[in-house]
């Protein structure tokens, strides 16, 4: 049987009027931020929806969520239409904006907890066990009695997503939820996002500058520029074609004069600094670390992912 | 269906109050600052009782404690709404309330009562200890409907005050600065609303405009100490459920309008 489509977008488009001034005369301009995009997303998945600044991510999923109305096109969220079932949509759906806050700031993280419950009409034992379950697998036990205000930015994210999924919605927009982590507080969102995906079937929609989450997290990935959809297709087929080629740096304790592999890409010297990339489909990366620390004597080493700008513009390379 | 609109209105009205709580310093600055306005007006209007004979039914009384209950509403500022819309609308902030399952400007005027019902009850307290000490109380006969008509006005006031700020907050979505907006409405209801002048010594034309403008229906509670307010009632509830119908209609038309051209900008 075939799976149902949590999201269904057809000729999306969003224009927007921007005041401009010509020669001293008030005029409007119009610039294009969606431009007749069209997919679906199915029960369960976990998409990625990325591209650069002004690309229309952030538009496409305020239209999603019913916060902007499209300039034209059609658009239906766990059955409802965007537009016209707003009231009803939004009692279906959870949203985190990372740089912005849902919690009440100044109370207790549960006391937000309490409120999201009367908002959603949830029944008190059922919203005593759904918070339980959520305190738990975000790790939220240890702090759930602190004021919002003295939560680190880990703790309050998590807050934020355990939040945004305490009526148990049948898809969460996460718009940027890992912005401003560090890479530990990172790793424990994603994981929980996993187990909850794969616990309670909870479609997750996920806009990320991190080439990480999308790595972590989704099975399939969207690339908008300009409004328009470039990609879409399966992460694991974009991470073997676009994300193969990490970043390597290491900090040596002594001078290094010369530096030749024929493994290695982009080598640049600096002192004791060394840096260059690997394509990890073409070389094991574990096997590449020791020879690494068999050869030289190794202070720090750091491995990233290619930045989001480099994947898009490859991605505009081999098409 | 209304049960549970309103337990969702109660518990952000909860949670906004529990809030504010933590703003002690500041409610009871806020507060002091009402006390002060009220004391100050109090000695100015006894001097001036004492120096100058009065020709009108407004009485010392009167005249004091209709200001003290012009400020002791005031203490709930729903003039805030103004800039709480404008930064919602502005900083892209309108997007978290927009997602949640509540009428945004019913979120704000709700939210904004919350925060500030702390601020209410310091000054009608302080009014009531300082105002019968030091002048007395008017001559009044507290029956029922009395007590019910008082309500009323002060209920249906802080309505028109609440829908006429969230218009004016509306006017962000089309204007870069709409303070200038803001500031002829707060004045108007400065100057009709009866702060620092009695409404009974006004000229007939300007009590015209208190008894028929959206400004002074606003603040109809400075007339409760009138001798002819039981009288005026009717017509005072009149014109202030009138302005209710009218706001509500035309932030609904406006609303709509705005909601329409909403950016949010994002990464």
């Amino acid at each position: 049987m075939e799976m149902q489509s949590a999201v269904r977008v057809r000729g999306l488009s969003k224009i927007f009027t921007v005041p401009v001034k010509k020669g001293g005369n008030p005029a409007a301009s119009q610039i294009v931020a969606v431009d007749n995009i069209s997919f679906d997303v199915k029960e369960g998945e976990v998409l990625g929806f990325i591209g650069p600044n002004g690309a229309g991510k952030s538009t496409t999923i305020k239209m999603l969520t019913g916060i902007l109305i499209p300039s034209s096109g059609s658009i239906k969220v766990a059955g409802y239409d965007s537009q016209t079932e707003r009231g009803k949509l939004v009692m279906h759906i959870g949203t985190v904006f990372g740089q912005r806050s849902q919690l009440v700031y100044n109370l207790p993280v549960t006391d937000s907890f309490d409120l999201f419950a009367k908002l959603y009409e949830l029944e008190s034992k059922k919203y005593q066990a759904r918070r339980d379950y959520l305190f738990e697998a975000f790790g939220i036990n240890e702090y759930f009695n602190q004021p919002v205000r003295k939560l680190s930015l880990g703790q309050r994210m998590r807050a934020e997503v355990a939040l945004a999924l305490l009526h148990e919605p049948k898809i969460v927009f996460l718009d940027e939820p890992t912005i401003g982590l560090d890479i530990v507080a990172k790793q424990a969102l994603r994981d929980t996002l996993l187990k909850l995906n794969k616990e309670q079937g909870t479609t997750i929609f996920l806009t990320s500058h991190d080439i990480g989450d999308i790595e972590m997290l989704t099975q399939r990935t969207i690339v908008v520029n300009h409004g328009q959809i470039v990609v879409d297709e399966d992460t694991l087929k974009l991470k073997n074609r676009y994300m193969q080629v990490k970043s390597v740096h290491l900090s040596l304790k002594e001078k290094v004069k010369e530096f030749a592999d024929k493994r290695f890409m982009d080598i640049r010297i600096n002192g004791k600094e060394l840096n260059f990339k690997v394509d990890t489909k073409k070389h094991a990366i574990n096997e590449i670390i020791k020879d690494l620390l068999n050869s030289y004597q190794v202070e720090d080493i750091d491995i990233t992912n290619p930045e989001l700008e480099d994947v898009i513009r490859e991605i505009y390379q081999t098409k | 269906m209304i049960s549970a609109v309103f337990k969702k209105y109660f518990a952000v009205f909860s949670i906004a109050f529990k809030a504010s709580i933590y703003f002690r310093n500041r409610i009871l600055a806020q507060a002091l600052v009402q006390i002060f306005r009220i004391t100050i007006l109090m000695l100015v209007y006894s001097f001036v009782y004492s120096q100058v004979n009065v020709n009108s039914d407004v009485t010392l009384q009167v005249a004091v404690w209709s200001i003290a209950a012009y400020f002791c509403v005031l203490s709930i500022r729903f003039k805030n709404l103004f800039n709480d819309i404008n930064f919602d609308i502005k900083s892209g902030n309108i997007e978290v309330i927009l997602s949640r399952p509540l009428n945004y400007l019913g979120y704000r005027i709700v939210n904004q009562l919350g925060s500030d019902i702390n601020s209410f009850f310091l000054p009608v307290l302080a009014s009531f200890i300082i105002l019968p000490i030091a002048i007395g109380f008017p001559e009044l006969t507290l029956t029922l409907p009395y007590l019910l008509g008082v309500l009323f006005i002060v209920i249906l006031g802080l309505l028109v005050g609440a829908l006429l700020y969230s218009l004016v907050g509306l006017a962000a979505f089309w204007l870069e600065d709409a303070t200038p907006v803001y500031w002829i409405i707060d004045k108007g209801v400065l100057l009709l609303g009866g702060s620092y002048l009695p409404i009974a010594f006004y000229p007939e034309f300007m009590k015209l405009l208190v008894y028929y403008s959206p400004f002074g229906a606003s603040m109809f509670v400075s007339h409760i100490f009138y001798s002819d307010f039981m009288t005026r009632l009717p017509l005072l509830i009149l014109v202030q459920l009138v302005w209710i119908i009218i706001l509500v209609i035309v932030i609904n038309i406006v609303y709509r309008k705005a909601y329409k051209q909403l950016t949010v900008n994002g990464g």
